[in-house]
């Protein structure tokens, strides 16, 4: 689709990149920010940059407020609900396309469930069992709860891909006397590594990011993550540390932004499953 | 490549798991090699602040020496007191495993724990060691059905403003002790850089706690009324207070984001100079003096009639939380030496502010006690040490007196929404949701 | 023989059960135990009482609720004006510009996404700020003092301001949903159109949308009820304050439960909310399918 006049594609090329701005200004302001001292930021040019580049913003954070630490419990969180979430979306998928028996339709109920939902709705109840179960401020809560509400999309994106699938491959394999393990780690998984990835970045960027639970499910120090971390970060020994908040939050997103960038490609279509699956 | 991601994510979780694992396992080892006999009893404590940590770090060095049978587990748990409080109700919820001594905040964070009864009544431990004769009178303050759940050490706190003399005598302002003079005092200040006033008004309380002060020289006992339900917000004294502050928001004496400015966001505006004066507590004032020097001062809440003007400084809004202070779970396995931990912590933490810090305002009577003050105690806290006793009456909104939890957050939610000082919310639908939190159940 | 593996039921159990455990646990249990807690009066330390609908009474009873619930599903509307039919609109309006732009906005309109909500709230903060904060600064600077605003204490603004929050945050998932769906369209239709002396305007009107419907019903439902739920970036930047001038449905339930300690109450709220979206979804589904048979 082409447009008329070069007129029309300037002004619509125009108002878009000023559009597209809009979203990218305030993280550049973000990190501009972040190196400088907090009462330039509360008395200085908001516009302006650092009179003096206060790289202690970042060391204060990684060292004194222990921002390492929090980065470390985001880490292993996420990567324990990764593991989780992808081997049970995967092989449950696997269960849903390709076994023949009858309860299916009723799973899928289950499964939109815990799709429509927005996770926040049961917070009640799932804080009051975790703590009877005695795991609250323990990670593993987190991680399940994390993992449970992002099996439903994880599990239609693996679905849709098996399908795709042709059966001979496994039917071949079933005449070599492959059994069920066989077939799903040495014939399906070596297929599905763009599932694999699309799967891996959403449940990334949901667990990365995630707060609410984070924030209810762990309540001491020692396992905080970092998006509760910041919440915390301008109050108590310093009063209001702005730039600091500003590293911390630098810090915070550092790592889904770059992997954003190198694998843009594929976090655009993991993003946009959603559409093409509905 | 995924696998590869896979299999080294999966290596790094499990070097991280085992490290942690490993340390937790080292810990474990090393309290197993303590001496059988010592009973271990597990204490929680909010750390809130920098100074709380000083004052335990004093309090679990003290402790070997006076309850050399007992070995404490310190846990100092991170938070504001809602979330401090949740993680409390969390333990015992579970069964109140780890948990013997704590930290309890008060008012109506302590009305369910008391209501399921899990909290252990200290009568009997109190009366036999004498605990009454070491604190003042005031302290006598039982729980609704007359027993004694807590020791209490929290400061003995009142509400009252503090100013930047050096700002004041810039100015040549004086002491306002009537509405009229503070409003003087605004209207010069209003024409400056400097912020008149500053309060944190986010954190609800604090607003809850000027409108109070004004409150109190119309009559002092009002807010006592309201929670015995004899009286309601929408009355005079509290009427008349909410239209002195709207005066006040009206004559920009507070700045522009008031409504979203929480107490750790004013203290370092007041310390630094910027504003001249902060609605604040007594608890602030050694640390405040200690930290402005001579630049120092504080004054009591205004009579809105001038003619009351003697009524200034007599009646304060204040005092000790109810059932604050270190309380005791009732199912522990060692009620007595726990009963003890909890007087004990009490007065080591309160003979470490009044000896080392100089706070005069515990409930426990020096010269009883014998204390003394490392050094003469700054000027202002003097003062108040020396008005503390002249106080007639003393009650007040920061002891967190409403009932209820949805009736406290009530107060403060509408107190917080009043600061955005805005035309959709003017003083009669202010004082009606004053009202209706007062009625929550 | 094939058959056999597909249709033993230990395998079948085995592949499924994980997944089962998790999703019954943490959703099914859940979803029931809201039901249950929505009648009676529990503060999860005293033992529950049960007290039928009347928790149900004291919420339709509070006008806080009622102003909580309109807030939220105005919210609803402004995610799907904003996010939905302004990403798809923008989606169409790109695809005619050069591969260099598209990725460049293609980029912008989607980093917010990759950020964690906790960061989005502290930013439009500094954003909001009534003393320094950037919007104001930026209206001083073209000299627009006069619109100047404590932006997150006005009731006239703070609900809006909070809205642009979380459709700043989110615009990226409609638009990319839509430019994917796009880029699906085989360019022959185009080339057709373009032969058939359609302007771009009328390709898209008659090609583009019909095609994407499906993706547009998508989008429409999540960003009504993202908008409808707005939770998170409330709660870091006002806390549903000052007062309750910011509180959505979602902050109103959180509030009885952990400030108020009301869990039942909380519940009550949450299955109210459920219903209500229930009912948002029904009326899309109905909307697009009158759509559909206009055609």
């Amino acid at each position: 689709m082409t447009y008329k006049s070069k007129k029309t594609e300037w002004l619509v090329t125009a108002l878009l990149v000023i559009f597209a701005l809009t979203f990218l200004y305030p993280l550049l302001w973000l990190i501009i920010n972040s190196l400088k001292d907090t009462n330039e930021i509360m008395t200085g040019n908001a516009f302006g940059f650092p009179q003096k580049l206060k790289f202690s913003n970042y060391s204060d954070a990684l060292i004194e407020r222990n921002i390492l630490r929090y980065f470390l419990n985001s880490t292993i969180v996420t990567s324990l609900t990764l593991l989780l979430t992808t081997f049970t979306a995967f092989i449950f998928s696997y269960g849903i396309v390709r076994m023949h028996w009858k309860g299916c339709p009723k799973l899928t109920v289950l499964v939109t469930l815990g799709l429509m939902l927005p996770s926040q709705i049961v917070i009640v109840p799932i804080f009051l069992m975790l703590r009877k179960m005695h795991l609250i401020n323990n990670p593993l809560s987190l991680v399940l709860t994390i993992s449970a509400f992002n099996l439903s999309i994880t599990t239609l994106i693996s679905s849709s891909f098996i399908k795709s699938i042709p059966r001979e491959m496994e039917e071949a394999a079933i005449m070599d006397g492959a059994g069920l393990w066989t077939i799903l780690s040495k014939v399906i998984a070596p297929q599905m590594v763009s599932a694999f990835s699309s799967m891996a970045i959403i449940i990334f960027m949901n667990s990365w990011n995630e707060f609410i639970y984070a924030l209810v499910l762990i309540t001491g120090k020692t396992w905080r993550t970092l998006p509760v971390a910041l919440m915390n970060y301008s109050s108590g020994k310093y009063g209001t540390d702005y730039g600091g908040l500003y590293a911390a939050m630098v810090i915070t997103s550092f790592l889904p932004v770059i992997l954003f960038i190198s694998f843009s490609k594929e976090v655009e279509k993991s993003l946009s499953a959603g559409a093409l699956l509905k | 490549m995924k696998i590869k991601k896979f299999l080294f994510s999966m290596l790094i979780v499990a070097v991280l798991f085992s490290g942690t694992v490993f340390a937790n396992g080292a810990n474990e080892a090393q309290s197993d090699s303590q001496e059988p006999e010592k009973i271990v009893l597990h204490m929680l404590y909010n750390d809130t602040d920098e100074k709380v940590e000083d004052e335990m770090d004093y309090v679990m060095s003290r402790l070997p020496e006076v309850m050399p049978n007992v070995e404490v587990e310190l846990d100092m748990s991170p938070g504001d007191a809602q979330s401090y409080e949740t993680k409390v109700r969390t333990l015992i919820a579970a069964g109140g495993e780890d948990l013997d001594v704590w930290w309890e905040r008060g008012g109506s964070w302590a009305t369910p724990i008391l209501n399921s009864n899990s909290a252990l009544p200290l009568d009997s431990y109190l009366d036999e060691s004498g605990y009454w004769n070491d604190v003042i009178p005031s302290a006598k303050l039982p729980a609704a059905d007359g027993h004694f759940y807590s020791c209490y050490f929290e400061d003995i706190s009142y509400e009252i403003m503090v100013y930047n003399k050096a700002i004041f005598a810039k100015y040549g302002l004086e002491v306002p002790k009537t509405v009229e003079d503070l409003k003087h005092i605004v209207e010069v200040l209003a024409k400056t850089d400097i912020t008149p006033i500053t309060v944190g008004a986010k954190d609800g309380w604090c607003a809850a706690m000027m409108i109070e002060g004004f409150a109190y020289s119309v009559d002092p006992k009002i807010t006592k009324k309201i929670v015995d339900g004899e009286a309601k917000f929408s009355d005079k004294p509290y009427a008349e207070a909410a239209q002195v502050m709207k005066d006040l928001l009206n004559m920009n004496a507070f700045s522009k984001n008031i409504a979203l400015t929480g107490i750790s966001d004013a203290i370092p505006v007041f310390e630094s100079g910027k504003a001249a004066m902060m609605a604040n507590g007594s608890w602030a004032v050694a640390s405040e003096a200690a930290k402005m020097g001579d630049d120092f001062g504080y004054f009591y809440y205004h009579v809105i009639n001038s003619s009351d003007i003697d009524k200034y400084g007599k009646n304060i809004a204040g005092g000790v939380k109810q059932n604050s202070g270190f309380m005791v779970y009732s199912g522990t396995k060692h009620p007595k030496e726990a009963a003890e931990l909890a007087q004990v912590a009490a007065e080591l933490r309160c003979e470490y502010v009044y000896t080392k810090l100089g706070n005069p305002f515990t409930i426990y009577n020096p010269a009883k006690m014998g204390w003394e003050a490392a050094s003469e105690l700054a000027a202002p806290v003097e003062q108040l040490a020396n008005d503390m006793t002249q106080f007639e009456f003393v009650y007040g909104l920061v002891r967190d007196v409403m009932p209820t939890a949805a009736g406290s957050a009530g107060v403060m939610q509408s107190c917080a929404k009043f600061m955005t000082n805005s035309s959709e919310y003017p003083i009669s639908s202010f004082l009606s949701d004053m009202d209706k939190a007062a009625l929550e159940e | 023989m094939v058959k056999d593996i597909f249709a033993k039921k230990t395998n079948i159990l085995l592949l499924i059960a994980p997944a089962l455990l998790l999703l019954g646990i943490f959703v099914g249990y859940p979803f029931i135990k809201i039901i249950i807690m929505s009648l009676q009066k529990t503060d999860g330390l005293t033992p529950a009482t049960f007290v039928k609908f009347d928790q149900y009474k004291k919420i339709f009873a509070d006008s806080a609720f009622w102003r909580a619930n309109l807030a939220s599903l105005w919210l609803c509307l402004l995610a799907v004006v904003f996010n939905a039919v302004l990403g798809v609109f923008i989606a169409v309006v790109l695809n005619g510009l050069s591969k260099k732009i598209q990725k460049f906005c293609r980029t912008s309109y989607i980093m917010p996404m990759v950020l964690s909500v906790s960061v989005i709230s502290q930013l439009w903060l500094a954003i909001y700020h009534a003393d320094w904060g950037i919007l104001n600064a930026f209206l001083h600077l073209v000299g627009l003092d006069c619109w100047q605003n404590a932006w997150l204490s006005n009731p006239h603004t703070a609900m809006v301001c909070v809205a642009i929050v979380g459709m700043w945050w989110m615009f990226g998932m409609d638009f990319l949903m839509a430019y994917s769906g796009i880029n699906n369209i085989p360019k022959q239709f185009y080339e057709a159109a373009e032969l058939d002396g359609a302007s771009k305007f009328q390709s898209a009107i008659h090609i583009t949308i019909p095609l994407l419907k499906n993706v547009i019903k998508t989008c429409f439902i999540i960003s009504a009820t993202g908008g409808f739920f707005t939770f998170p970036q409330v709660y870091i930047m006002t806390g549903g304050g000052p007062g309750d001038l910011t509180q959505t449905i979602m902050i109103y339930m959180y509030r009885q439960a952990f400030s108020n300690q009301r869990y039942g109450r909380a519940a009550a709220v949450a299955l109210i909310s459920i219903i209500e979206t229930c009912i948002i979804l029904f009326v899309l589904q109905k909307a697009f399918k009158l759509i559909k048979s206009e055609e």
